[in-house]
Parts: structure tokens; C-alpha cells; sequence
């Protein structure tokens, strides 16, 4: 009972991280439907810059916040850069231009830093535990499930009282409606990519303080796990995107945790296959979150 | 193309609200999972946040249906609101022209009658209309001039009252039997 | 298997080894003036063209966005290296393989065989999947499941070392032994080629490439794209295991990250910068890639050294290439250097066009024994919304019934449940004595009830004469009685011989309606269902139309039922005139009847008085 509970905060905790990077994939996805690979790109400038900002003595109150900053302006630039010239091309076109970028990224660090991996000193506290009741509960977890709250609850707010956020779920829903309505292209799409860098940027704070280093290809495994745990939900859909985002990582250490010795190690193979099979039997995600009759 | 003899041609929808011009599609194309006020509010968009307050006000006023759904996903309503809701949306731009895409297409014919009561009530208050629509008779009791187009062509102009006493007004429409 | 023996098989086979030719040729010549690292490098560009080809046949006739090609690559990779090394070698790195396979060693050929028979078993069942997800162009679910096909290998290589040897160690041949002669390499790339081009000029693959460019229209057409999606993966996946065993044997080793997102970006980049829906376009991209990453490399090398460039010559920069020109081409040139164009198609046009002559216009037919087209009582609910109210039509296969009503009436509706396409909450049809409620719109294709789309629905870069060829491929295939006309004679008569070989997305919109009426035709329907088949024409043009519908009618011997909203075509077609307002049928009767009806007249203008 208390290993499951552990397994379940720990899968949480992880979850986390894979709901704030989903959601912010299905923001994007639903005002111009792209599925982006190059998602994973903002953690992997963010890992650079934790390194060289802590390879400069700094230490994390102020990686912290430089972390979601890069994440940001990062988003904003590859939307300038690449994205906004293939907006309302077909979605192989869109999908195949994040592929690129994504191995953009990734050659030009190799090119100007280097294809090994840069470590960095993590939180000294990172793997500390809190006991609560006989349950040992990493302290990291907690951070990551308490932030992932604050964030969701800010994102919401957003979504759901701000004229921007009114007009994102307007485009997300007819872009071409919106857009009679007034809502400007430019400035809801920009708007998407800067939304969708902060909640990437929340999520790179945790993930980078796990990992501890820097690599071209950080950003890699992270998004493979932010796009699928979007398509869990129902590829566009927000609320989706958060509950495929828990399930992934739950059901990732759950896996971990009673998987037979041998498979183990299988683990996100095992995943992958399972996604497949969801896809194959639900092409719309396990969460099909219906939307309101059309009368 | 001109309004107000300013050349709009190429204008952005949102350079036109701005203009006064606000438009009702046809289909309605209301945001199913926005709320009404949601709906209102996106449809205020270019307006500024003093101004769109006001305009919620007055909606309230021109439609108590939707004041009750306030807060409803715009998805549950029924057609005669969804149409009222895209009314009030275009309205909350305070259009000096609204123009409206057959407003009566797929509706009971008692909510027929809602649509043009409406369409009768802003015209009191001052909105030029100009809408596109199908149901004939009731359109040229309801408007001051028509236009009746065919293949792309006008083929009939005048003042509807003039229009609806033509006795072969239903040949002039469908263009029946012109050869 | 073609429908032109020609134009579909003489010339693809001349194309094939001309450009089979012309690649190898280049080699040659490049690698004979020079160091045998210029060997390796063609060998090397030889066969990623072969791998390039096999994942063109799926993607390029699909419209399949597939990340998983590689992914195959690394099944047959494996299985190849696993049974082609010598046990001696395999003592070392993989002592403990299941089933003993380390004391198992097989000739590269047959282990090449078992690797194609390898990664053709997975195939089929990632194929049921992407079946099963509804794949369509461009859809995500696909692009999922076969990613997960990739990453699922890459896991599986690294974790399963008792076979794979592993992450870093990998695999490995004895050191010096590698491919010796590189006709092996020759053969295959002739024969990727050679298939990649009959496939694509296979009735299969001109139904795949239909099912690529309108999903639903083809599906409407009685066509169900799975199947031939299935056979294009088959047929890709071959190939693409060939390139794989063939790769493992001419660099001697294999580790997870051979066939992994690395290479999978390299040969999609091949792909589309050449152009995804062409071989030759495969070919060109290839060769464009190769040269480009390989000067690339030269530029950052030692070799080279220009004051001030430093920092943009370095290590690194062939891989901001391929980056840089798959989001370049997606940017500026998503369709490739040459979109859909083929050398064989070329030179078949070149010298064949002037040698097609037109059919004479074709004598009218005995028409057959009519049949009876019955739609009794159908009620349609969306939701809350009543959009029929137990409608009742007749018409038999010697008329033309129009079917008229304001918009919002329900014309659309009722031809979507005719078409199978919406299902009836009430009611029943029959076509003959055949009951179709309930079938699925391909079946009901196929019994005869063949549909138009309101919003054009042409496979759009497909030429003319190929929309038709689609429509006449799948009535054959159905085994329905002898056509009355051939396909030129159906081109000619619908007015567009001239224009035959132009892609349909060229077509003004007259034509691309006269060229809709062609298809639906050629499906040798019992029943044409027009949804406004005018709709944005003008009068003259829709006069013509009128012509064009009867005589199609005439000659086919179906029967028409033709919605519009343009009263004066309708009564100017039709025999008879069913009057839809509100969902339900309003009068009936002769052109002359109709338009006398008040009802009518109140439904068109819309009732003073709404209380009634």
C-alpha cells in the first residue's frame, strides 16, 4: 500500500511534467493544427542555459526563472522563423516542417557546443524525501505537482477570463468564424506559441533539475512523451491533453514498478505499444471529451 | 466596394468591425464550447473592455432568451437561440451595417417570426441590415429595398413594397419559365 | 493488372532502366576518378535510393505520412545480421541468442529472404492497425502507430542484447568481411525501381493514389482504401528490407541507432525534396542529398579553409543541410523538385500523344430493361433536429426525377442516406428488389446508385483521364455487366479529350463539373444521384449541362435524380419533380404541374403567415 502510493506520487510528479508539455502541444494543435515535434526544442535550449548559467555560478532562484523565459522567446522565434510561413498547409506539410526543426536545433548545438554531454550541478536537495505517515515522498514530486496546480490554475484563468484566452478557444474551435469576429490571426497564433513556450518552459524547471544535463537531443524523449500523452487525451483537447499527460506518467512508473524483471526494461516500449493499440481501437484518445451537439 | 465611400476592398474582418460593418454567417458558426457570454465576448473583441461591459448590458436587454442561458455552453442551445446568440454576437461590435446570411435557414417557422421580429426591432434602432435570404415574402415585408440575384446577376431592384405586389413575382424569382 | 499496356508497362520499364541507368552511370563515372572513399560513397547513395524507393511506394501512393519505414528497416537489419553472421564471430557478442540463434548461419541471400519475411509479418500487422485507425492522407493516428512501430524497435534493439548485441557493441560482421561485388546492390535497385513504377501504374496503385487525393470521394466510389493501402505497405516494406540487409552488409555492422530518427530524417528529406509522389523525384532527391551532404562535409572538413567562415564551416554542418532543406522544401516547395512528374510518363506523352486519336462519339445503346429506385417513408434525426419527415420517392431507370426545394429542405440529406452515407432513423429503399438501407456507402456504390458531390470532390492531381480510369477500374473490378463505352469514348462525349491528360486541379469549373458527370458515368451506375451539378454556372453553361446529363443518362442507360435549387435547370431536365421544403416532399408531378403548385410557390418565397 505505501510502495503504491509512493508509485503513485512519484507517476504524478512525472505526469506533471508530460501534462504541462501536452498541453501546451494541443494548444497549438487546436488554433492551427499542427503537431509539433519540435516541441522538445524549448527544453533542449533551456538545458544549455541552465548549464552555462550554473557553469557561471548562478544558482537555481535564477535559472528558475531564466529556464521559463527561454522557453518563451524560444517558442515565439520558431513560430516567427519556420511555422508562420507553413500556416494552413496540409498537416503532412506542417508535420514534416516541426521534423525539421526539431533536427535543426538539435545539429546546430551539436555544431556550436558539442555532441557530448554538458553536466551541471542539480538542486542539492533534489533527492531528498519528506515522511509523511511512513511514506517516503520525494521532495521534487511535490515541487512538480505544486507547481503543475499554480500553472494549470493561472492557465485556466487565462482560457477562461482573459480576451485573449476567450479568443485562442474561439480559434481553436472555427479559426474562420473567429477571425469575422475580429480576433487577429497573427496575434492568437503568436499568442498560442508564446502560451504553449511558458508551460514548456514550467515543465523543462522539473525535468532539468532531474536530469542534470544538457544534451542536443535532451528535448527528444520529453516530447515524444508530450505528444503522446496529447493524443491520449484527444489530439486539440486541453483538458485531454492534462488527464493524458497524469496517465502516462502513472501508468509509466506503475509499469516500471510490477512489470516482470525482464520486461522492465522494456518499459517505454511497452508504453509505446499501448498507445498503438489505443490508436488502433480509439482513434479519437481514451478521453473522448464530446463536444456539444451541433443542433 | 465602399462603405461610407471609403474603398474596403481587401480590408481584414477586424479593419471592417472596426469600420462599423459586423457580420452574421450563414450556419450561424457560433463557438459551441465557449458560454453565451463567451460567445458575446469574443464577439466584442475589437471593442475596449468599458465599451464591450456596456454592449453585454444591452444585449441583455434585446435578448432575455439568452440571458438566462448566460452561462451555458453555446453547444446546448436550440437553433432559434444559437441564431439569436450569432445575432448578438455580430451586435456587440455596435455595427452601423450588420450584414446577416439567410438568418432563417433551418428554423421552425415560429422561430422564423422571432428572426424577423429582430431584424424589425434593429431596424428601429437605427442598424442598416443587409440580409441575404431566401424566404421571400417575408424578407420584403421586412426590408426597405431589394436586391434579387440570379447566377451572379441582379435581375430585379426596387423598393420591396413595389416588389411583393408583382403578380409574377415567384417567375422573377426562380427565373421559371424565361425562354 | 494495367489499363494500358503501353503507356503502363512498356514505358515504365524503359523509364526504370533508363533512370536506373543514369544513377549508376553517374557513379561509376564520379567514382573512377578518384579514392575509394568515392566507391563507398555511391555504394552508399545506391542503396539509400533503394531504401528511398521502398518508402515511396507507401508514402508517395498513400498519402501515408509513415516514420516507421526505418523502423521495418531495423526489424530486417537484424534479422539479416543475426542470421548472415558466421557463429564464430557470434560466440563473442551474443553467446546467449534465443533459439540458438548463434549457431545458426545462412547465405546473405536466404538471410536476406528471411529478413524481408521478417519484416513483411509485422507489416501486415501494423497494417490491420493503420486499417483499424482509419488512416486517411495525412492523418495523425497513422503517423502515431507507425512511430511507435520505430521507437518500439530502437527500445527493443538496445534492451534485447542477448540478440542485438546491444547499444554500443551492436552487431558485427569479422572485420573485412562485406559485400564483395556490388551486383547484388544492382539487381535491387533495378527491381525497387522497376516495381516502384509498375505499382504505381497498377490499377491498384491508381486506386491508392485516389484514396490518397479524396478519401471520402473514393469511398463513395465503392472503393475502400485500405486495401490497396495494405498492399502499397506490403510491397514498400519488401523493398525497404532488401535496403536494410543490404546497408547492414556493405557498412558490417548494425546498432540501434543505424535505423532510428537519424536515418529516418535523411530519407524522408530524399523523399520529398525530390518530390514524395514520384520515383523519379525519389531518385533525384537521393542523389540531390547525397551530393549536397557530402560537399557539406568536404566544406567543413581540414580541406577547406576561407578566412572569416569558420564559424559556419565546421562539424555539423551536413546535418543543418538536411535540416535545413526539409523545412525549406516544406516552406517553399512542398510538392518536391518534381512534384508527381515521371520520366516514363514524359516520354510516353512525348511520343504517343500525337498517335491517341479521338473515339467517334459512340451510338446510343438499346437502353436495358428500367429499374426502380424506392425510398419509402425515411425519417433523419440530428440530434433534435428533424432533418426529413418520412419522405417517399419513386423513379425508374428511364427518367430524370428532379428534386427541388429551398435551401435547408433536406435535397442533401436525402441523398446522403441514399448514398449510405447518413443512416435513416426510419425507413427503408430498394434499388430493384435489392433492399440498401443500412449498407455501407461502398456496397451501395457498387449495386448501382452512383452520387456527385455539391462541393466538387475530384481526385485533383490525377490527370483526367485518370479520374475516369479510377471510376472504370473499380466497376471492373466489381464484375458489373460490359461497360456501353470505353474510357476515351466517355472522356470524348463528356467533352474533355482535348484536356484529357491535364490534372484535374487545372480545370475551370465547368469542366471540373462535366469531368465529376464523366466519372460518376464510367462507375456504370444504374442511377446517377447529381447534387447540384450547376451549382456557381451560368445560364449558358447550365443549358449545356442539361445536354451533357441526357446524353450520359442515354448512353450509360441509368436513370438520373438530380437536386438543385435552380428551378429553371430542374424543370428544364426533368421529367419528373419531387418538392422538398422543411424535410418533407411537398408536391409531386410534371415540370408544368410543379410550378403551378401554390405550395410551391409559398415554399420558394417563404410564407407570409407563419402560424398556419
Amino acid at each position: 500500500m505505501t510502495e503504491l502510493l509512493q508509485n503513485l506520487v512519484d507517476g504524478l510528479g512525472r505526469g506533471s511534467i508530460y501534462a504541462l508539455l501536452a498541453l501546451g502541444i494541443a494548444v497549438i494543435f487546436g488554433v492551427m493544427h499542427l503537431v509539433n515535434f519540435a516541441h522538445g526544442e524549448l527544453i533542449t535550449v533551456s538545458a544549455y542555459v541552465a548549464y552555462w548559467l550554473i557553469q557561471g555560478g548562478r544558482n537555481w532562484y535564477v535559472v528558475v526563472p531564466m529556464i521559463v523565459l527561454t522557453a518563451t522567446l524560444t517558442s515565439i522565434i520558431i513560430e516567427a522563423v519556420a511555422f508562420r510561413w507553413v500556416r494552413g498547409a496540409p498537416d503532412f506539410t506542417m508535420l514534416l516542417t516541426s521534423f525539421g526543426v526539431h533536427f535543426l536545433v538539435q545539429a546546430a548545438f551539436v555544431m556550436y557546443v558539442s555532441a557530448s554531454v554538458k553536466t551541471y550541478a542539480r538542486p542539492t536537495w533534489i533527492a531528498d524525501t519528506y515522511n509523511i505517515a511512513g511514506i517516503n515522498l520525494e521532495i521534487v514530486d511535490l515541487y512538480t505537482i505544486g507547481a503543475t496546480i499554480v500553472t494549470l490554475a493561472i492557465t485556466v484563468w487565462i482560457l477562461q477570463k482573459t480576451m485573449f484566452g476567450l479568443s485562442l478557444r474561439a480559434a481553436a474551435e472555427d479559426f474562420d468564424a473567429a477571425r469575422l469576429m475580429g480576433v487577429k490571426s497573427d496575434r492568437v497564433i503568436r499568442g498560442a506559441f508564446a502560451l504553449s513556450g511558458v508551460l514548456a518552459g514550467v515543465a523543462s524547471v522539473f525535468w532539468l533539475m532531474r536530469s542534470g544535463q544538457a544534451t542536443p537531443s535532451a528535448g527528444e524523449g520529453p516530447m515524444l512523451k508530450g505528444v503522446l500523452a496529447a493524443l491520449i487525451g484527444g489530439l486539440g483537447s486541453m483538458p485531454g491533453a492534462v488527464v493524458g499527460g497524469l496517465v502516462l506518467g502513472v501508468a509509466e512508473v506503475l509499469l516500471r514498478a510490477y512489470l516482470p524483471g525482464s520486461v522492465a526494461s522494456l518499459t517505454e516500449g511497452v508504453v509505446f505499444v499501448l498507445i498503438a493499440l489505443l490508436f488502433i481501437f480509439r482513434p479519437q484518445g481514451i478521453i473522448n471529451v464530446s463536444h456539444a451537439e451541433r443542433v | 466596394m465602399t462603405l461610407d465611400s471609403v474603398d474596403v476592398r481587401g480590408w481584414s474582418p477586424d479593419r471592417l468591425l472596426k469600420a462599423g460593418m459586423a457580420l452574421v454567417p450563414e450556419h450561424r458558426r457560433i463557438f459551441n464550447d465557449l458560454t453565451v457570454v463567451e460567445n458575446l465576448k469574443v464577439g466584442g473583441v475589437t471593442a475596449s473592455s468599458s465599451e464591450r461591459a456596456s454592449r453585454l448590458d444591452e444585449m441583455v436587454e434585446l435578448f432575455p432568451v439568452l440571458e438566462r442561458k448566460w452561462t451555458t455552453s453555446a453547444g446546448y442551445l436550440s437553433g432559434g437561440e444559437a441564431q439569436q446568440l450569432a445575432i448578438a454576437r455580430a451586435l456587440m461590435s455596435k455595427p452601423r451595417l450588420l450584414l446577416m446570411d439567410e438568418p432563417s435557414l433551418g428554423l421552425a417557422p415560429v422561430l422564423i417570426d422571432v428572426v424577423f421580429d429582430l431584424i424589425g426591432k434593429l431596424r428601429a434602432q437605427g442598424v442598416t441590415l443587409l440580409v441575404v435570404e431566401q424566404n421571400a415574402t417575408r424578407m420584403l415585408g421586412a426590408s426597405d429595398r431589394s436586391y434579387v440575384l440570379r447566377s451572379g446577376e441582379v435581375v430585379i431592384e426596387g423598393q420591396s413594397a413595389e416588389l411583393l405586389a408583382q403578380p409574377d413575382l415567384f417567375d422573377a424569382f426562380v427565373g421559371g419559365s424565361h425562354d | 493488372m494495367f489499363s494500358n499496356l503501353k503507356r503502363d508497362l512498356v514505358f515504365p520499364t524503359i523509364g526504370s532502366g533508363l533512370l536506373f541507368a543514369m544513377l549508376v552511370g553517374g557513379g561509376l563515372l564520379y567514382s573512377s576518378f578518384g579514392a575509394t572513399s568515392r566507391a563507398d560513397l555511391v555504394t552508399a547513395l545506391l542503396v539509400n535510393a533503394i531504401m528511398v524507393v521502398g518508402i515511396q511506394i507507401f508514402i508517395g501512393n498513400t498519402g501515408i505520412l509513415s516514420f516507421g519505414h526505418v523502423g521495418f528497416g531495423a526489424i530486417a537489419g537484424y534479422a539479416f545480421a543475426v542470421l548472415a553472421i558466421a557463429p564464430a564471430r557470434k560466440s563473442t557478442v551474443i553467446r546467449n541468442a534465443p533459439w540458438n540463434l548463434n549457431e545458426v548461419q545462412l547465405s546473405p541471400v536466404m538471410a536476406g529472404l528471411v529478413a524481408v519475411v521478417v519484416s513483411l509479418l509485422v507489416a501486415v500487422l501494423i497494417g490491420f492497425g493503420l486499417a483499424r485507425s482509419g488512416a486517411a492522407s495525412g492523418a495523425v493516428a497513422a503517423t502515431v502507430i507507425t512511430l511507435a512501430l520505430l521507437e518500439v524497435t530502437h527500445e527493443l534493439a538496445i534492451n534485447w542484447t542477448d540478440l542485438t548485441g546491444g547499444d554500443r557493441a551492436g552487431l558485427s560482421f569479422r572485420i573485412g568481411q562485406t559485400i564483395e561485388s556490388r551486383w547484388p546492390i544492382y539487381l535491387a535497385l533495378f527491381g525497387a525501381i522497376l516495381i516502384a513504377r509498375l505499382f504505381a501504374q497498377s490499377k491498384t496503385g491508381l486506386l491508392a493514389q485516389a484514396g490518397r487525393e479524396d478519401n471520402l470521394a473514393a469511398r463513395a466510389m465503392g472503393i475502400n482504401p485500405t486495401v490497396q493501402q495494405m498492399v502499397a505497405l506490403l510491397v514498400s516494406v519488401a523493398i525497404v528490407a532488401v535496403a536494410a540487409s543490404l546497408r547492414v552488409y556493405q557498412i558490417g555492422n548494425i546498432t540501434p541507432n543505424f535505423f532510428f530518427l537519424e536515418y529516418t530524417l535523411l530519407t524522408l528529406v530524399m523523399l520529398i525534396v525530390g518530390g514524395r509522389n514520384s520515383v523519379t523525384g525519389a531518385l533525384l532527391g537521393a542523389v540531390i542529398i547525397t551530393i549536397g551532404s557530402e560537399f557539406t562535409r568536404y566544406l567543413a572538413g581540414p580541406s577547406v579553409s576561407i578566412p572569416g567562415t569558420d564559424w559556419i564551416l565546421r562539424d555539423g554542418l551536413s546535418r543543418i543541410f538536411l535540416g535545413a532543406a526539409m523545412v525549406g522544401f516544406m516552406i517553399f516547395r512542398s510538392s518536391g523538385l518534381v512534384n508527381d512528374w515521371e520520366l516514363d510518363q514524359w516520354l510516353y506523352r512525348k511520343t504517343q500523344s500525337g498517335r491517341e486519336t479521338a473515339p467517334s462519339l459512340p451510338e446510343v445503346p438499346e437502353p436495358p430493361a428500367p429499374i426502380r429506385l424506392v425510398v419509402e417513408d425515411v425519417t433523419v434525426d440530428f440530434g433534435g433536429f428533424r432533418a426529413l419527415t418520412s419522405v417517399g420517392i419513386t423513379a425508374s431507370s428511364d427518367e430524370i426525377i428532379g428534386l427541388i426545394g429551398p435551401n435547408g429542405a433536406g435535397k442533401t440529406t436525402l441523398v446522403n442516406v441514399i448514398t449510405g452515407m447518413v443512416q435513416p432513423t426510419e425507413g427503408k429503399y430498394f434499388l430493384g428488389d435489392k433492399q440498401l438501407d443500412g449498407a455501407p456507402p461502398r456496397m451501395i456504390a457498387r449495386s448501382g446508385l452512383v452520387r456527385t458531390f455539391q462541393n466538387l470532390r475530384l481526385f485533383s492531381s490525377l490527370t483526367v483521364r485518370q479520374n475516369v480510369e479510377v471510376s472504370w477500374t473499380v466497376a471492373e473490378s466489381h464484375h458489373l455487366e460490359k461497360a456501353n463505352l470505353s474510357v476515351d469514348e466517355i472522356i470524348r462525349q463528356s467533352g474533355l479529350w482535348e484536356l484529357r491528360h491535364r490534372r484535374a486541379s487545372e480545370l475551370d469549373y465547368g469542366n471540373s463539373r462535366r469531368l465529376e458527370l464523366a466519372r460518376a458515368a464510367a462507375l456504370r451506375p444504374r442511377f446517377l444521384l447529381l447534387d447540384e451539378p450547376t451549382s456557381g454556372m451560368s445560364d449558358a453553361e447550365s443549358d449545356r449541362m442539361i445536354e451533357q446529363v441526357r446524353a450520359t443518362a442515354r448512353s450509360v442507360g441509368a436513370g438520373v435524380l438530380v437536386i438543385d435549387h435552380d428551378l429553371n435547370f430542374i424543370t428544364g431536365i426533368s421529367d419528373r419533380i419531387y418538392v422538398l421544403d422543411q424535410g418533407r416532399v411537398i408536391a409531386e408531378g410534371t415540370p408544368g404541374e410543379v410550378q403551378a403548385d401554390p405550395q410551391v410557390q409559398a415554399a420558394y418565397l417563404g410564407s407570409a403567415a407563419a402560424t398556419d
